[in-house]
């Protein structure tokens, strides 16, 4: 596992064929690390508006407006680039060529980025979390830092939080005062357009700082107290006024820039979002105010007549809204990984970038039930994506490929304090040859009744997608263990195998018509052929031999043989310690032998003579047992 | 916008994979029925052999021809002393003969229902009359145990075959051999005559009184029907028995052939019309009638099935054409110019095959629930998509969307007693359909505990209530009933499975 690999969601894919080239080498590498989380911070534009930055744990990627493309990945391999997760990015107030990134290591770093070099390293020896640096003082900045967290799960919910401003000598030896703290973390660190304002928020505080840099004691603003939760922050770039966004939706304006206003600020608000306010941003005439929150929808707010415009179902919660420089496109980061470019003419979107996506889900509600799944049609890796839906990712090119929806699902936000409950996809699996795929969704809120299906997809050629063939309402009477294919390339005559909590495996065959008149030519249905149990024991895991002739059902520590094709109990093993569970079984290719995993043992049976071979006490197993399945 | 708005998605439910044949689907295309009552018995139905297929219904003392466009009666002939039997219309649909019970035969011009010829002779009830394929010769079969040949344009009789010792109830003219005549008779027996030699040429024991005979076109085979079997006779190979059937349980009293002759169709005094392939004599489809069925005929272009019952009830089922079969009936009409026709023409063009297609993207339509979901209006959505004529289908995926959308309550609740109302009828309606259950359970569940402080207040509501706990007890004690039974069958079943060792299923 990579030292990054904390915050952002990974993705690791094993070079299966070198495993199975070299089975005694001990030594797995990872040849590849993919994946990533795009969309978490803001994105910025460059001058010209024909690309965008987006950091993505500690690299940079640059990419067109025009292709989706990246163009460039500031991240080179000989240590310049960050060891931490990279926080804050703005382009040089001076040479708009060069852009500035702030991470969590305690540096800022200066990079041309059209040719990914490094110009300069700022040390500071304290985590960055925002920036801002003027276009008047060069070399100084005014950095929000915290209490560095060690544990990973409160990483950037940063209690106390404090605004620093340095000043970096001609050897680069920072002189450091303390502007402002705050018990509470930072949400917000705006400048004026014209650079005599800082204004930063707290959870419910706001400090206004003017910037004379030769005199700090000037006139003093207060500090002023937001009646609740402050999410955001924006500074309108000509009149004396900010706006904020806070936790129940409400954007309130507040004139405190002006001298004569200071001590008593006149308040406007308007009201439209039910849920917290996560962005908001005024485009360079301030005429307009875009905000964007949970329900996904983009309001576009006209200042001056009060006027809303909305775009709605964006798919998922908008996280952080920019305008880019020409002010002709918006950028939107979405809860799900993904980054939308919007025309600011007719809002439509002009161009998409899509992560990989599951790890903005709570994982204890959705889990990643599918584990990773390798489609044997392109070899792209199947996964579980937002709740509902699969999603198929390229691996190889790092790029999002396909999202399949197994169960409709409208992405509505909710309407009282308690969570929507969405369908989540369990299992997965396909037929060897792609043509068809099997999929097990559920959905349990606790109140209503649970939903099961198993639902069988044939593969479309025209449109590339899987095509619904049959959904089975409640295969089992309770949730579903396991799904997998027969491994015939026939078909005619293929065949899945399921396991449930109830007890029971169910063999579910393929129905085709053949003998049918014409009109229901390609009628192709699944039916459930056989239903067996054994001794009332839990089933854990099941495989098929490689030539399809056994099905191997793994109960609680017991192993039972089935022939396939008459489904007759052919066999039972027996583990020797019983009181571990099986996790996982798989036939070996061309070899007569079954390996299976237990939390702390791996065993692998002869199934010509049903004697264990080997029993090792392995803790990596699982990386092994990948690796069978991958071949 | 971003993305469309996501229609509702209709459940589809599993349809149980349809058994029948190609053969039975077509015979079960005969849907679209209608019953007309006649006054009597109905003795004899025979159509027209001339398009538009209209059929001469004989029962009591009258003979009616109705049309098979409306079903309406067209024709009345009622100038019968007794009882009328066996209007039959000649093969270019002029005229009718029919005889009666005192054994008088008359032929009638249709168009003016008037006397043309009256042939006396018989001195008992003639039951069968048949105009002969040249159309100056009648064949009639009378219980005075003779059957003859009558000159039409003469008024006499020019043959008499005698030798049959009963009642003669069946007989035909052979269409492709006008000289050969085959009558069968209540003395079980089914002769050949030749009107050359005026001679009887062959006789078959049928083995029960015969009701009915039929000829296969070539006239090299018959089929005879009495009792509860029909037999099939070849006439080539000297009257020898090809095969003998019996499927119905009490006696056939009629048969007909499709309009190809490759189908049999016999009906009975046991309610029922089976339907027989004569390559192999196999009953390919059955249809069941309220009443002992006296006479059944296929119309020529095989879209009505017409059967006279005992009640004096006449089933008409009409085939449902086939979409293609109509569409090219229409395909060559020219709109009259300046109609509205005329102005939509080519609406359905697709261009050649060649051409480039732009693409025009058409308005999307949203039904009245999907508007209101769309707006979030979820209480509107509901009552949408409970109005009068929905399918239950369509509500049940609509209470599901609520549920998953987690607005089923939202959605119930601020409801009066009247916009209540359709919701705990059609719960009571679905509640004990196993694939709605689930989900109505929910929804009484939610009712429940939104209304049940108040529930009292309406007797409406109340009322109705009360008719839903009732369903629910029903069904409970049914589904009791119903492990019970099981639990008892898998004993008995275990028990038989007593010497097979193996302990798994």
């Amino acid at each position: 596992m990579s030292p990054m690999d904390t915050n952002g969601f990974r993705q690791l894919v094993f070079d299966g064929r070198q495993a199975a080239l070299h089975p005694e080498s001990q030594a797995l590498k990872i040849s590849r690390v993919v994946g990533g989380c795009l969309s978490s911070r803001p994105i910025i534009f460059s001058l010209d508006s024909k690309y965008f930055f987006c950091s993505c744990s500690n690299k940079i990627k640059v990419i067109s407006v025009t292709t989706g493309e990246v163009v460039k990945t500031i991240f080179d391999s000989s240590g310049n680039c960050h060891n931490d997760e990279i926080t804050c990015m703005m382009l040089n107030p001076n040479d708009p060529q060069q852009l500035l990134s702030g991470s969590l290591d305690g540096t800022i770093k200066v990079w041309k980025y059209s040719d990914v070099e490094l110009l300069k390293k700022y040390e500071f020896g304290i985590p960055i979390y925002r920036m801002v640096i003027l276009a008047s003082y060069p070399d100084r900045f005014f950095v929000v830092t915290g209490i560095p967290c060690k544990n990973a799960s409160c990483r950037g919910k940063q209690k106390a939080q404090a605004l620093l401003y340095f000043r970096f000598d001609k050897k680069d030896q920072p002189e450091m005062h303390l502007l402002c703290k705050s018990k509470s973390m930072c949400t917000g660190l705006v400048t004026s357009p014209d650079g005599e304002f800082l204004i930063i928020s707290f959870l419910r505080t706001i400090r206004i700082i003017k910037i004379k840099l030769n005199q700090q004691k000037g006139q003093k603003w207060p500090k002023y107290t937001h009646s609740s939760n402050i999410s955001c922050i924006a500074i309108h770039p000509s009149k004396p006024y900010i706006s904020i966004g806070d936790e129940y939706g409400k954007i309130t304006h507040m004139y405190c820039l002006k001298e004569s206003q200071i001590q008593d600020p006149v308040k406007s608000s308007v009201h439209w979002h039910p849920h917290k306010v996560n962005s908001l941003a005024f485009t360079s005439d301030g005429t307009y105010l875009l905000s964007g929150g949970k329900e996904s929808v983009l309001v576009i707010w006209q200042i001056e007549t009060g006027h809303t415009q909305f775009l709605p179902r964006l798919g998922s919660e908008i996280r952080s809204v920019t305008i880019s420089p020409d002010q002709t496109l918006y950028a939107i980061n979405l809860l799900d990984n993904s980054i939308k470019i919007l025309s600011a003419i007719n809002l439509e979107i002009k161009q998409a970038v899509q992560g990989l996506k599951h790890a903005q889900v709570d994982a204890s509600i959705y889990p990643l039930s599918t584990g990773l799944v390798i489609e044997p049609r392109n070899h792209l890796v199947v996964l579980n994506g937002l709740p509902g839906t699969i999603q198929f990712y390229n691996p190889h090119s790092d790029r999002h490929v396909m999202e399949h929806e197994v169960s409709q699902r409208t992405m509505i936000s909710r309407a009282f304090e308690k969570d929507i409950v969405y369908p989540n996809v369990n299992h997965v699996s396909f037929s060897s040859n792609g043509n068809w795929m099997a999929t097990v969704d559920s959905r349990e809120d606790g109140e209503t009744t649970p939903e099961l299906y198993l639902k069988f997809w044939k593969f479309d050629p025209n449109s590339q997608t899987y095509v619904l063939n049959a959904r089975i309402d409640n295969p089992h009477s309770k949730a579903v263990v396991s799904l997998n294919f027969h491994p015939g390339t026939n078909d005619t005559s293929l065949s899945v195998v399921t396991t449930g909590l109830d007890n029971k495996f169910k063999v579910w065959k393929i129905n085709s018509e053949s003998h049918a008149s014409q009109v229901f030519k390609d009628s192709v249905s699944w039916m459930c052929k056989f239903v067996g149990s054994y001794r009332q024991y839990t089933p854990r895991a099941t495989a098929f031999s490689q030539d399809g002739s056994i099905l191997s059902v793994a109960y609680d520590s017991i192993i039972t043989l089935w022939d396939s094709r008459s489904n007759v109990l052919r066999d039972v093993l027996t583990l020797l310690p019983n009181y571990e569970f099986i996790r996982h079984l798989a036939f070996t290719n061309n070899s007569p032998f079954l390996v299976v995993t237990t939390q702390n043992f791996l065993y692998v049976w002869n199934l010509l003579t049903c004697t264990s071979k080997y029993q090792l006490s392995e803790l990596c197993y699982k990386l092994l047992f990948r690796n069978y399945i991958s071949t | 916008m971003s993305s469309p708005y996501k229609k509702l998605s209709i459940k589809k439910l599993p349809v149980p994979t349809e058994k029948g044949t190609e053969e039975s689907r077509f015979w079960k295309r005969f849907k679209s029925r209608c019953s007309l009552s006649e006054i009597a018995s109905v003795t004899s139905i025979k159509f027209s052999p001339i398009q538009p297929f209209d059929f001469a219904v004989t029962s009591s003392t009258r003979v009616q021809i109705y049309s098979t466009q409306t079903y309406k009666v067209k024709k009345t002939i009622s100038r019968f002393n007794d009882i009328a039997y066996c209007g039959t219309i000649r093969n270019d649909g002029k005229l009718l003969v029919a005889g009666d019970a005192t054994g008088l035969i008359q032929v009638f011009d249709i168009n003016s229902r008037a006397i043309l010829r009256t042939m006396q002779g018989h001195n008992h009830p003639v039951h069968i009359t048949r105009f002969a394929p040249g159309n100056t010769q009648i064949l009639s079969c009378s219980d005075d145990k003779t059957a003859r040949i009558w000159d039409v344009p003469g008024q006499e009789a020019i043959s008499i075959f005698q030798e049959h010792q009963d009642y003669v109830r069946a007989g035909l003219i052979s269409n492709d051999n006008p000289h050969l005549v085959l009558t069968g008779s209540y003395d079980q027996s089914i002769k050949l005559w030749d009107l050359r030699t005026n001679s009887c040429t062959m006789s078959m024991s049928h083995g029960a009184p015969v009701e009915d005979v039929l000829m296969f076109p070539g006239g090299g085979m018959i089929i005879s029907a009495g009792g509860p079997t029909i037999t099939v006779w070849d006439l080539i190979s000297g009257g020898r028995v090809v095969r003998s059937v019996s499927n119905h349980q009490k006696t056939i009293t009629s048969m007909c052939f499709n309009g190809s002759s490759t189908r049999l169709l016999t009906g009975s005094l046991d309610h029922h019309v089976k339907i027989y392939d004569v390559q192999n004599y196999d009953v390919v489809h059955s249809i069941e009638y309220s009443s002992p069925i006296l006479c059944i005929a296929l119309s020529p272009d095989d879209t009505n099935i017409v059967a006279g019952m005992t009640c004096g009830t006449i089933s008409i089922r009409r085939r449902k054409f086939v979409q293609k079969e109509l569409s090219m009936s229409h395909q060559n009409k020219q709109p009259r110019v300046g109609s509205y026709k005329y102005f939509t023409r080519g609406q359905t063009y697709s261009g050649n095959k060649g051409d480039f297609v732009v693409e025009s993207k058409p308005r999307e339509r949203l039904a009245l629930y999907d508007r209101y979901l769309k707006k979030f209006q979820y209480s509107n959505a509901l009552d949408a998509a409970l109005r009068n004529g929905t399918q239950a289908i369509l509500t049940i995926s609509l209470l599901q969307e609520l549920i998953r959308r987690d607005a089923l309550r939202q959605a119930i609740v601020g409801r009066d007693d009247l916009s209540l109302e359709p919701l705990v009828k059609f719960l009571i309606r679905w509640i004990n359909e196993p694939r709605y259950t689930s989900i109505l359970v929910d929804v009484g569940n939610v009712i429940i505990d939104v209304y049940s402080s108040v529930i009292y207040k309406s007797p409406l509501i109340e009322k109705l209530i009360v008719n839903l706990h009732a369903k629910v007890k029903t069904e409970m004690n049914l589904q009791k009933e119903i492990a019970k039974i099981i639990g008892s069958l898998e004993m008995v079943a275990k028990g038989s499975l007593l010497t097979d060792t193996t302990n798994y299923t």
